[in-house]
Parts: structure tokens; sequence; C-alpha cells
């Protein structure tokens, strides 16, 4: 297995699509989760899970490890999803919304669920600054260890503690403003 | 008692896992194959002795890997509605022209063996005293020793044209004959006989090859004849490298250094499109809707122009943004992004507050893509 991923790594540093196309059977469908968990409902999703992959086979020659290949590849979701929620908040702001208003993601399908905490959750997570919502999606919602979530973000296992308290403290002062949250954060159980 | 944060994530991930929308593995798929393909893969200059050996390793555990994955065959790469660039080696590079199968049979530190399965594309090929390089066509091979040039491959026909703007090259037949054909200078197989067409040409006399979306180029005036065919002209495009490294907000930068306005003014259609999608990744709106503005005005009917049509629905709201998807439906009802452009219209038409337009559109797309990813959607706006 790990002979594998190290050939696929080998084709991948050489530029081979066939190799690219195995990468993405491989992880395609996590990190259209990732980023899905991370943004919530996008238009464009896909064209983030491209960019993502784009991303990867550009820096690939920078991977020291094979074996840390999926890691890898899920580190840069989070950046392209970093990047995403910094663009929507420059829009938010170029469009002159009040910031006290809860900004509306960008156009998106309804949830098909029709799950009325899951909205109420991706209004609240709207709100939050971008690395500190990431940082609550990473620990909570992904369960990525704190040192895992660290690596992710990219930033000191300090700093995502720091990110991922604060995160806490913003998202439990936003239940009075959403009070289906409070079923998951205070009630729980399906 | 519960750690409320974990009742949380694990409330979260549930809801959220059910929500997801579909995910289209193939689209993805395909897309990132041709994205691959154009990226640029250049050892480094500090370990070019060494890099050979580390390369060829490097190939080996590919072609094992090749023969398991893909059972040994070549990276075949079709170009739709744009062209595509691939790279090789020391800055060699392809461009596969709309309609276009192109197989890379093999690519090694020194140069590529490459199949026009049918369609053109344009090559250019760094030279150096070992570069080993061949384009296949048919049964004809075209040695390239470093040279631009174009190759055509009619498979209907069994003809293959090249056309040499730099360089020379040596075409070889099926029955072994060898031809070396020179800048300016075009090779027809018109089935069986090798005709090489020397210049100059009479200029009212067009070259006799069938309409393609980009035709070889134009016939060479007598008195007037380039050495060079103006499309490869040289001339700074700085920012079209930078786009093509990711870099951007370098890109963009460039643009706006030159001078956006001249810039959009000269740039052709691809290039535009690669300026537009650099702006996007740079953050620059303004900039990239100009630059698909630009196509739409100046190439109107190209595909790029359609392209343009998507990409500027993407980027817009509402009303907008229908009426962009809704123009490249009408331009390229069975373009490759149709579906996607299908899609995307009902939810602009959703949004744009317009149900009833939403309703039809929402139809329509069930007639047509009844599984494709916009389709629940599509169900939901339908029920009452």
């Amino acid at each position: 297995m790990r002979e594998d991923i190290a050939s696929l790594v080998a084709a991948l540093k050489v530029g081979s699509p066939v190799a690219a196309a195995a990468l993405y059977d491989r992880l395609g469908r996590d990190v259209h989760q990732r980023l899905y968990r991370a943004l919530g409902p996008d238009p464009d999703l896909s064209d983030l899970v491209h960019d993502t992959f784009v991303e990867v086979l550009k820096s690939i020659r920078r991977l020291r490890d094979p074996g840390a290949l999926d890691a890898w590849v899920g580190a840069i979701a989070v950046q392209v999803a970093h990047m995403r929620l910094q663009r929507r908040r420059r829009r938010w702001w170029l469009s002159f919304v009040p910031h006290d208003q809860v900004p509306e993601p960008e156009p998106s399908s309804p949830d098909a669920t029709g799950n009325e905490t899951l909205r109420q959750c991706w209004k609240a997570l709207d709100t939050l600054e971008p690395r500190r919502r990431l940082a609550l999606v990473l620990r909570h919602v992904e369960g990525q260890s704190l040192e895992e979530g660290a690596a992710s973000l990219s930033v000191s296992l300090a700093t995502f503690k720091r990110l991922l308290r604060a995160a806490e403290d913003d998202f439990r002062a936003l239940t009075p403003r959403f009070p289906a949250l409070g079923e998951w954060l205070e009630e729980g159980g399906r | 008692m519960t750690d409320p944060w974990k009742r949380f994530g694990e409330e979260a991930r549930h809801a959220m896992d059910e929500a997801a929308p579909p995910f289209d593995a193939l689209a993805g798929r395909q897309a990132l194959q041709r994205r691959a393909a154009s990226l640029r893969v250049v050892p480094g200059p500090r370990w070019r002795p060494l890099a050979g050996l580390v390369v060829a390793g490097l190939l080996l555990a590919l072609v094992g890997w090749q023969l398991v994955s893909a059972r040994g065959s070549p990276d075949r790469l079709v170009a739709h509605g744009e062209p595509m660039t691939v790279a090789f080696e020391r800055g060699s590079h392809a461009e596969v022209l709309p309609d276009t199968e192109l197989d890379v049979v093999a690519r090694s530190p020194v140069g590529a063996r490459v199949r026009v399965v049918r369609g053109q594309a344009e090559f250019d090929v760094h030279h150096e005293s070992d570069t080993d390089w061949h384009v296949l066509a048919g049964p004809w091979d075209v040695a390239v020793t470093g040279t631009r040039l174009a190759v055509r491959w009619l498979p209907d026909q069994a003809r293959v044209e090249v056309e040499v703007h730099e360089g020379s090259v040596v075409v070889r037949g099926p029955n072994g004959q060898a031809t070396t054909v020179r800048t300016g200078e075009r090779f027809e197989s018109p089935r069986r006989a090798a005709v090489v067409v020397e210049p100059p040409l009479a200029p009212s006399a067009p070259l006799p090859v069938d309409p393609v979306p980009e035709p070889l180029s134009a016939p060479i005036d007598a008195g007037t004849a380039p050495r060079v065919a103006p499309k490869f002209a040289p001339r700074p495009r700085p920012w079209l490298e930078l786009e093509q490294a990711g870099r951007y907000a370098e890109a963009r930068e460039a643009v706006r250094g030159a001078g956006a306005k001249r810039v959009l003014a000269e740039a052709s259609a691809d290039e535009l499109l690669a300026i537009a999608r650099a702006c996007r990744f740079a953050a620059d709106d303004a900039l990239s809707t100009d630059a698909l503005t630009t196509v739409r005005r100046r190439f109107p009917g190209a595909p790029q122009a359609a392209m343009s049509a998507f990409l500027l629905g993407r980027e817009a709201q509402g009303v907008e943004a229908a009426r962009w998807f809704s123009q490249y439906l009408a331009e390229q009802p069975t373009g490759a992004l149709a579906r996607e452009a299908s899609g995307r219209l009902l939810e602009a038409l959703t949004q744009a507050g317009q149900p009833e337009q939403a309703r039809t559109a929402a139809k329509a797309y069930l007639e047509r893509y009844p599984e494709g990813p916009h389709a629940p959607y599509a169900r939901s706006l339908l029920e009452p």
C-alpha cells in the first residue's frame, strides 16, 4: 500500500494526468466533504474541489513523505476554504451590508434535508472570523486533534488553541439569535 | 455528562453530510486530468546532472504504476470546447486545438512521443543537441529537433498536414520515405502521395485544408513571407507564463502594469481567458469581468465567447447570472458546460425570484439530465 502511494506521488511529480486522475479518485470525495463542512452551501463547491487539486499538483514537489499525502491534500483543502471565506467577507464588505446583520452565504441550493438547525448553524458559522470558523469545524465537526487542526490550518498549536477558544465563545454567544442551535449544544440527541 | 462540543460535532457532521450536494466524480476527474496536462514540470537547474537519473527512476515507477492503473494506455488528452496546453520538459509545449485528441505516448527528460489521434496540435519544441521528439499521425512520424510547427491528422481521409513555422523537421512515411520540411514549408499527404509545397504560394491560393476552429496559418505572400508565422511572432506576455505557473497575483499585476486596456485590446481569446482566470484568483473581479466581456465583444461566435458567458454568469448574481447562463446555452446547447450551465440557471432564476421560469428550466433540466447533479434540486423546484 505504501509502495502504491509512493508510486502515485512519484508519478504526480513528473506530471502524469493519469496519476492526477488516480489522486482524484482516491481523495476527491474527501475533499468535497471537507470543503462542504467548512464552507456550507456554495455554488462554486465543485470549482473549489478542482482548485484544491490544482494546488496539490502545483506543490506536490514539496511533499517529502509520500505517506503524508492524504494529510497534505487535506491541509490544502483547508487553505482553499480559508481563501474562499476571506473572499466572501470581502464581498460582504464591498456590498455595505451592516456588520450586525447576519450575512447570507453565497447563493446556494436550499438545504435538501430541510434541517432548520443546520440552516441556523451555517448562518452562525458565517458570522465567525474565517480562521476561527475553520478551527471550530476542524476540531469539532472533523474531529481532528488539536495538533492535526493546527497543522491543517498551518498555525502553531498555541494559536490553534486560541482560535478554537475564541470560536467556541463566539459561537455560544450566538445561540440567542439562533435558538435551534441549542438542540445541538445543550440538549443534544438525535 | 456528555461534552456539549462533542455532541455538537456529531450532530453537525451528521446533518452536513446528509445535506451535502452530490459529488460529481467523473466531471471533476476529467477536468483535473486536463489541468494536470497543462502544468509544467521542470527539473531544477542545480541538479541537472542528477535530474536525468532521478527523473528516469521516477518514470520507471510511473511506467510500472501506469501499467497497473491504466493497463499501459497512454495519456489521452481530449480538447473539447477550448484548447489545452500540454507542458513537457525543457519548456517544450503543445497546444491541443479544439476537437482534437492527443495521446502522450511517452515523455522523457530529453523529449516526448505524442500521437495526434485526430485534429490539430501546435508544437513549440526546445532545441538541444540530444532532443528526441516525435509527433506521430497515422502511419507518419514527424521527427522534431527543435522547432515550431503544426500537425493536423484527418483519420477519415488518412491525411496528414505539417506546417513548419520555424526550424526543420523530418517526416517519415509508411514506406520509409523521409522528407525534410523547413521554415515556411508545408507538407501534405493526400491519402497516398506526399507533396511538399515550397513557398512562395500564390497569395490568392487558399490552403487546401478543411475548415477547423483555428485553421493553419494564412497563405504566405510571395514577397513578404515571414520566416516565422505571425501566430508565433514573439511578443512579451509575461502574465501568461505567470498565470500558467499559478502565480495569479503577479500575473494580474503584470497585466495592470502593462496597461490593462492595451493588453485586453491585443490579447487573443485564449489569453483573455487566462487573464480572467488569474484575476479571479487574485480577487480582482473587475479586471476579470473586463477580460471576459472583451472576449464577448472581440470574438463573437467563438467557443471562448461562450465560455466567457458561462464564467460571467458564475461571477454574477440573480437575473444577470441567469442571462449569462441562458446566453451560454443558446450559443453552446450541447457544449461541455451545458449541463452545469443548465443547473446554475435554476439557481440563478430562483435567486432572482422568478419561480415560474425556474420551474420551466427545472423541467427542461430533468428531461436532459435526469441523473445530473442538479436533478434533486430541480425536482424540489417542481414539488407543489
